[in-house]
């Protein structure tokens, strides 16, 4: 079967970032990108679903600037077979970009769609969603397990106070959580051969596609500062700050 | 009246802890050593308040302890009986930072990590780096000369010191602000308490060198299977990369027991090999400087120096490889008794030197369980070894510490000599060398009264 994996370009996890000081957002000039580490997660378990033989054909999918190539080609050292680039400088937003790989999928036609569960920048959660209503196309959200019998997804999902397992059919739309596995390092062979895989560009306008931006951001301001911790004495003196300070007790 | 309520007299409550009010921390250093809690511990604002306290310390001989972070691994800032202490703890202000002169000027006993954010802050980046930035103070650091993750590229911290004041065991002053990238009207006299752990007088502020921050940087976990291989990474990488920032080696006992014993620490392989690399390197050209680590990694693999390699997609990635070469602190916790060593090794030597000490090791103590990991690129590595008792411990002290004489190493690459190796010090350098040491000493603190009987 054929896995489309949509991936997404965002400032790296572990970089602190600074609000602009026109508060029109964060700043990204020499800030380090990768991958989405949701995104990281469904590649991997596309590539997972490939050892195993059930995937015949891992393509990767992302929306954004050319520099989105790098994590194409991260993807494809991770194991996707070929990527495509839908180019565009405008701001991507969840429909917009839903509306984009409903086009893929159709051009496409894949059996599965890996998503993940968000992005961790915008954290918008909207994504995988609004593919399966465009689509039509059964969904399994925050899976934290996958496997493919008789021609179904069962996707384990994690809800509040438990677990859930759906059975969909297939094509099916699954979004990764972070328990579906731990993604593994990219080998200095595989990227090497990554580089001799295909990439190729196409526009939201060749995909038939328009760009609007639906949403506007207002301001963007950072977190007020907490103040620092104190060590007290004794836990007498705990209780009375508690009480006397904090007011909780 | 007495030294002790003179200095009362003087000084406000929180300049002079007494007795009952002496915490335990102030006890020692990192290292387990003596536990002496001293009887006063001096903490003072300013220089002037050093050269005060200093001044009537010196007329009285009483003798002192300069401690900063207490982070150090020599014992060195642990109190001796009868000694008191200096802290600089409440000297942790920062003064000024030049945009054009690339600097910042800051009080000594500013821990290294308020520092390093200031300088961030600032847009600006400041190389020094170590495990125990949260702790140790910028004083610390450039007493013992202090060297940490990024030497290959920067320096020790003896490289990023452009101006120092410092105060004499008399009380003098020696201020000198110096900004200049060039200076040299005269002796360069900062560099005499760059290393030497508090023994010549106590710093209490330095101007710093800063430097851009890098844009990228490119992380790779090697495999290889010969010391050969290795040194042939070392120098191909430092060639044809714009700068390595981290060349860190791991032998494969080290390796394997960090993996197994660390929750999160995984094994970017499925083979194993005889030595693994974390190979680290920055730059400023986002477009190119992934793709040129690459480039050298895959000639290198194509030639069979390097058997495999991983490289970070993300900081992440990075952060893991790091986990494996700081799981040294959990592995420690699972040993008795352990032996550390920070060795300083000619790179041409290690592979002999450390079969020799592991042969020898073996011969004489055949219980002992030993580490080797390091930072090569700087001929520098690290040996802990768990031992069964102390009597034995001492003994793989002297084994090891006589072999890195023999191969014209170091006894301490890093840490610096304190109280736990002055034993040992002849092993690295001569009759001499140490006498000078002891006129400069006499020179600068006729009595005594700093930190004795620690270095010599
Ligand atoms: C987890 C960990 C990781 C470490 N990693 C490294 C590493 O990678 N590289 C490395 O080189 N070291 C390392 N160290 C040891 C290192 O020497 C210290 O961390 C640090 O440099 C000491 O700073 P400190 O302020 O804690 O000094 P202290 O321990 O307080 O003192 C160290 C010595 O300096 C003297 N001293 C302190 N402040 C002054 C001052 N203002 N003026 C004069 N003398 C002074 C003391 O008397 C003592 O002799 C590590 C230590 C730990 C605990």
């Amino acid at each position: 079967m054929k896995v489309l994996v949509p991936i997404k370009r965002v400032v790296d996890f572990n970089v602190k970032v600074r609000v602009k000081s026109d508060q029109s957002g964060v700043d990204l000039a020499n800030v380090k990108m990768s991958m989405n580490p949701f995104c990281e997660i469904a590649v991997e378990e596309a590539a997972r679903l490939k050892e195993a033989g059930i995937a015949e054909e891992i393509v990767v999918v992302s929306i954004g600037e050319a520099a989105c190539q790098e994590q194409l080609r991260a993807a494809l050292a991770l194991g996707a077979d070929r990527a495509i680039l839908v180019e565009t400088s405008k701001e991507a937003q969840p429909l917009s970009i839903a509306k984009v790989l409903k086009a893929i999928v159709e051009k496409e036609a894949p059996e599965l769609v890996i998503l993940g569960k968000q992005a961790i920048d915008g954290d918008n959660n909207q994504t995988g969603q609004m593919l399966a209503a465009l689509t039509g196309m059964p969904q399994g959200t925050f899976a934290s397990e996958l496997k493919i019998v008789d021609g179904k997804a069962h996707v384990t999902r994690e809800v509040d106070g438990g677990l859930q397992t759906l059975a969909l059919n297939l094509p099916a739309i699954v979004t990764t959580d972070l328990r579906l596995n731990v993604p593994r390092y990219a080998s200095l062979p595989n990227i090497m051969k990554a580089k001799k895989k295909s990439m190729d560009t196409i526009t939201p306008a060749e995909l038939g596609v328009q760009f609007n931006a639906t949403v506007k951001v207002l301001k963007v301001e950072s977190p007020a500062e907490r103040t620092a911790g104190i060590i007290v004495g004794s836990s007498a003196e705990l209780v009375d700050k508690l009480r006397s300070e904090a007011k909780v007790i | 009246m007495s030294l002790t309520k003179k200095i009362c007299e003087i000084f406000d409550a929180p300049s002079v802890l007494y007795n009952d009010e002496v915490s335990d921390k102030y006890a020692s250093d990192w290292t387990d050593g003596g536990k002496y809690r001293p009887e006063v511990v001096l903490r003072p604002k300013t220089a002037e308040d050093v050269s005060s306290m200093l001044k009537l310390c010196n007329v009285a001989g009483q003798q002192i302890v300069v401690q900063g972070g207490l982070t150090g691994l020599s014992g060195g800032a642990s109190p001796k009986p009868g000694e008191w202490s200096l802290s600089l703890e409440r000297m942790n202000q920062i003064i000024e930072i030049d945009q054009d002169a690339l600097t910042i000027t800051v009080q000594a006993g500013t821990p290294l990590s308020v520092v390093q954010r200031a300088a961030e802050d600032a847009g600006l980046y400041l190389p020094l780096d170590l495990g125990a930035r949260g702790s140790c103070q910028i004083g610390g650091n450039i007493a013992t000369n202090a060297g940490g993750n990024q030497v290959i590229k920067y320096g020790m911290a003896r490289a990023l010191v452009s101006g120092m004041v410092a105060v004499l065991a008399d009380g003098t002053i020696l201020a000198n602000r110096n900004k200049l990238l060039k200076n040299n009207a005269g002796y360069d006299l900062k560099q005499l308490f760059i290393g030497s752990e508090g023994t010549l007088g106590i710093i209490t502020e330095v101007v710093l060198r800063l430097f851009p921050k890098p844009i990228t940087k490119q992380s790779a976990m090697c495999a290889l299977e010969s010391m050969t291989d290795v040194i042939h990474l070392l120098n191909a990488a430092r060639t044809r990369l714009p700068s390595i920032s981290a060349f860190e080696v791991m032998w494969p006992n080290y390796f394997d027991a960090c993996i197994s014993a660390i929750d999160d620490a995984r094994s970017p392989f499925t083979e194993k090999y005889s030595y693994y690399v974390i190979l680290e390197s920055e730059g400023h050209c986002a477009e190119t400087d992934f793709e040129h680590f690459c480039e050298l990694l895959a000639d290198l693999m194509e030639q069979g120096i390097v058997a495999n390699a991983v490289l970070a997609q993300s900081i992440a990635d990075a952060e893991n490889f790091w986990k494996i070469r700081d799981g040294i602190g959990e592995l420690t916790a699972l040993l008795k008794n352990a032996a550390h060593f920070d060795i300083g090794i000619p790179i041409r030597s290690v592979e002999a030197c450390v079969d020799d000490i592991q042969s020898t090791l073996l011969r004489k103590f055949p219980s002992v369980i030993a580490y080797y990991f390091g930072h090569l690129g700087d001929g520098n590595f690290h040996i802990v070894a768990g031992t069964e008792n102390e009597e034995q411990k001492y003994g793989v002290y002297n084994a090891v510490y006589e072999i890195t004489g023999k191969y014209e190493g170091s006894i301490t690459a890093e840490h610096g000599v304190g109280s736990d190796k002055t034993q040992w010090l002849h092993h690295s350098r001569d009759e001499a060398e140490i006498a000078l040491m002891r006129t400069l000493k006499a020179t600068l603190d006729p009595k005594g009264i700093l930190n004795p009987g620690r270095v010599f």
